[in-house]
């Protein structure tokens, strides 16, 4: 034990002795290893911004059917289980789903008919810009009063812009229908839970509860919605009863999970003869990107690995062989086998060690150039060349047990090393 | 007789023809003894062979069975031939580290450690400590190079360095020292200082010194009793043969 400990300090006071050897293996490393990293580096930023960008924008993750069809809400409930699935609602007929929105002050004149969208908790859209969706799967009673409370709906910035409203205005809800020839309206009261960006929607949208674009499809269908009336003073949800059959929807709107499940989703709804809008030829796009820089990156590694892997046995073996009647002199002191072969093997890692820290300064150089030189291009914390700890650390790695590997063999010729054959001078 | 090394018909052939034949070579606790013999002969070889560095052969045509035992200590004997054959080199590695000091022609001092260092590298494979250091400093102090134990090899002259391993084969209190022509780097005057100076020590310490020697005058006006190793052709073969009983 204290031989193998005496082994490698001994091999660590040769490889400061010669200082100037080492400092050229040190950089014969980093020469191979800094443009590796700069590569990989620039490959990682260059997909991870990519895919960050897409990532970023729930839009891309978003499914929707490209014509009309007929969902049943068990097979839409079926579908938002469905484990690639991270959100899913039903949609109305778009013609039946608008509503003209005043504010709810009296004096107010401004109007503005905005399309209605399905919205519930944990909608990604609302959630990527840090906004609650309202929660009423029902109309609620009013607190303390008569009628009901007002329904929580999220604006578009334009919308609100044009209504001149913010978080907390009250609104007026109304929607028209021709029926028996007379033109009738419904009413409701609404309060405005959040405003989306935007960068989110550009329409005049308004994000409300399922059952609201229910009661506004159901009324302009000629039906009565009586849990929407609000008492007296307020135009009523009049019409025929219900009808008994089960409710069908012509379309949904979907979130898949993460980027790598739309193309999946996309094949699953296929599958079921259901074709939908996707983003997955932008995705597939960048995955390939990946896969080609990937593919390319690999080659390159195996060839300079292998260029280093000789290089350094190469040099591993002039290193014994020039150190052999140290070696052997060691030898005769009394170190065995084990101590013998950690001479090369511990010199062998102090350099794949401070070569690997060398390349990842160089490294570190390169990466904040390259990343000024794309600064315009770039947003926020992006970055086109770009490494994490785990990959240096990995390229430690690897780095140390091609140097192992390497060094194995001349290490080996290092303990059979003959003390009578090399301590003397010839 | 009270014998450090003990050997009886050894031998150690190489390419080309060459037989070493160690016939009886009984080396006694406390003596100081020189191989000699013209050049070739195979001293520096038996040398090793008593290192315990090179691996001997039983000598083919002896009638009595090959025998090597070395005590370091009396009363304590090792087989050597037996240790060979159960474990190679790393087997008698201790019993050497433990043991013998060795004293190379030239250049045996590691290049990465200073003087100070070279002298205590056996000490700090044994882990001795303060024993090894101080006795470090006497002998440095007794070969005249106290001034020079923080300089690495390379500034020492050819002598320096060879008073640097004589001191490291010494530091670490062996029994036995090996010392494969000291002096041959040295010109006459500081080869026979070096060499007084060398028995001087060890027969101070009680050590058994086994030495090659080119100067057989030299080592024997040092004190060295010669043992000599004579060549002879045998046909194709070329044997050179030693000797060694001293009276009891």
């Amino acid at each position: 034990m204290r031989n193998l400990f005496r082994a490698c300090v001994l091999a660590f006071r040769d490889y400061a002795h010669e200082a100037l050897l080492s400092a050229c293996a040190i950089l014969g490393l980093a020469a191979v290893l800094t443009p590796l990293l700069v590569l990989y580096g620039v490959r990682f930023g260059v997909v991870e911004t990519l895919t960050d960008r897409l990532r970023q924008d729930p839009v891309n993750l978003e499914i929707s059917p490209v014509t009309s069809g007929r969902y049943s809400r068990a097979w839409l409930d079926a579908a938002a289980r469905h484990p690639d699935v991270a959100f899913a609602l039903p949609r109305t007929r778009s013609i039946a789903a608008t509503m003209q929105l005043r504010p709810a002050a009296p004096d107010s004149r401004q109007h503005v008919v905005v399309s209605l969208e399905p919205t519930a908790p944990h909608d990604p859209l609302l959630v990527h810009y840090g906004l609650a969706a309202p929660e009423e799967t029902a109309p609620l009673p009013a607190a303390g009063g008569e009628g009901l409370a007002p329904i929580g709906i999220v604006l578009s910035a334009t919308a609100a812009e044009k209504l001149g409203v913010h978080t907390q205005s009250l609104l007026h809800g109304m929607v028209e229908r021709r029926y028996d020839g007379r033109i009738e309206r419904a009413e409701t009261s609404l309060t405005v839970k959040a405003i989306l960006p935007l960068a989110a929607q550009s329409r005049d949208v308004a994000f409300v509860p399922l059952f609201l674009l229910e009661a506004v499809e159901d009324y302009r269908d000629g039906r009565a919605v009586p849990h929407m009336d609000a008492g007296p003073g307020k135009a009523m949800w009049t019409g025929e009863a219900q009808p008994e059959e089960e409710r069908l929807y012509p379309g949904f709107r979907l979130y898949a999970r993460d980027l790598d499940r739309v193309e999946t989703l996309r094949q699953f709804f296929a599958g079921q003869g259901i074709e939908v809008y996707t983003r997955a030829a932008e995705i597939a796009q960048v995955n390939g990107l990946a896969k080609a820089l990937d593919l390319i990156f690999a080659m390159i590694c195996t060839a300079a690995a292998m260029g280093f892997l000789a290089s350094t046995a190469s040099r591993a073996m002039a290193d014994v062989k020039r150190k052999e009647k140290i070696l052997g002199l060691l030898r005769l002191t009394g170190f065995g086998t084990a101590p013998l072969m950690l001479f090369p093997l511990v010199q062998a890692s102090l350099t794949a060690l401070l070569g690997t820290v060398l390349a990842a300064g160089l490294y570190g150089l390169t990466a904040h150039a390259i990343n000024q030189l794309f600064a315009e291009s770039l947003q926020g914390m992006e970055q086109i060349c770009r490494l994490e700890a785990l990959h240096l650390l990995l390229a430690f790695l690897l780095t140390g047990a091609l140097s192992l590997l390497a060094a194995l063999y001349p290490a080996l010729r290092a303990a059979r090393i003959e003390p009578s054959e090399v301590i003397r001078d010839v | 007789m009270d014998a450090v090394f003990s050997i009886r018909n050894l031998g150690k052939s190489r390419p080309g023809g060459f037989c070493l034949h160690l016939e009886a070579l009984d080396i006694a606790r406390g003596s100081l003894i020189a191989f000699a013999g013209p050049s070739g002969c195979g001293k520096s070889t038996a040398l090793d062979i008593l290192a315990c560095a090179l691996r001997p052969e039983p000598y083919p045509e002896a009638e009595v069975p090959g025998l090597f035992l070395f005590s370091p200590t009396p009363g304590h004997t090792t087989d050597v031939l037996a240790a060979w054959r159960r474990g190679g080199i790393d087997a008698l590695a201790a019993l050497r580290l433990r043991h013998m000091g060795y004293v190379l022609q030239t250049g045996g001092l590691l290049p990465f450690l200073t003087a100070q260092e070279n002298i205590l590298l056996h000490c700090e494979a044994l882990g001795m400590g303060m024993s090894g250091q101080e006795r470090a400093l006497e002998l440095a102090e007794q070969l005249g190079i106290s001034h020079l134990l923080k300089q690495y090899p390379d500034s020492l002259s050819v002598g320096e360095r060879q008073r640097v391993a004589i001191a490291r084969a010494l530091a670490h209190g062996p029994q036995v020292v090996l010392a494969d022509e000291p002096t041959a780097a040295l010109d006459p005057w500081h080869a026979a200082n070096v060499l007084h100076l060398f028995s001087q020590i060890a027969r101070h310490m009680g050590l058994t010194i086994v030495m090659v020697s080119h100067a057989p005058e030299l080592a024997q006006s040092a004190g060295f009793s010669l043992v000599h190793f004579t060549v002879s052709a045998e046909g194709e073969m070329i044997r050179s043969r030693t000797r060694h009983l001293p009276e009891a």
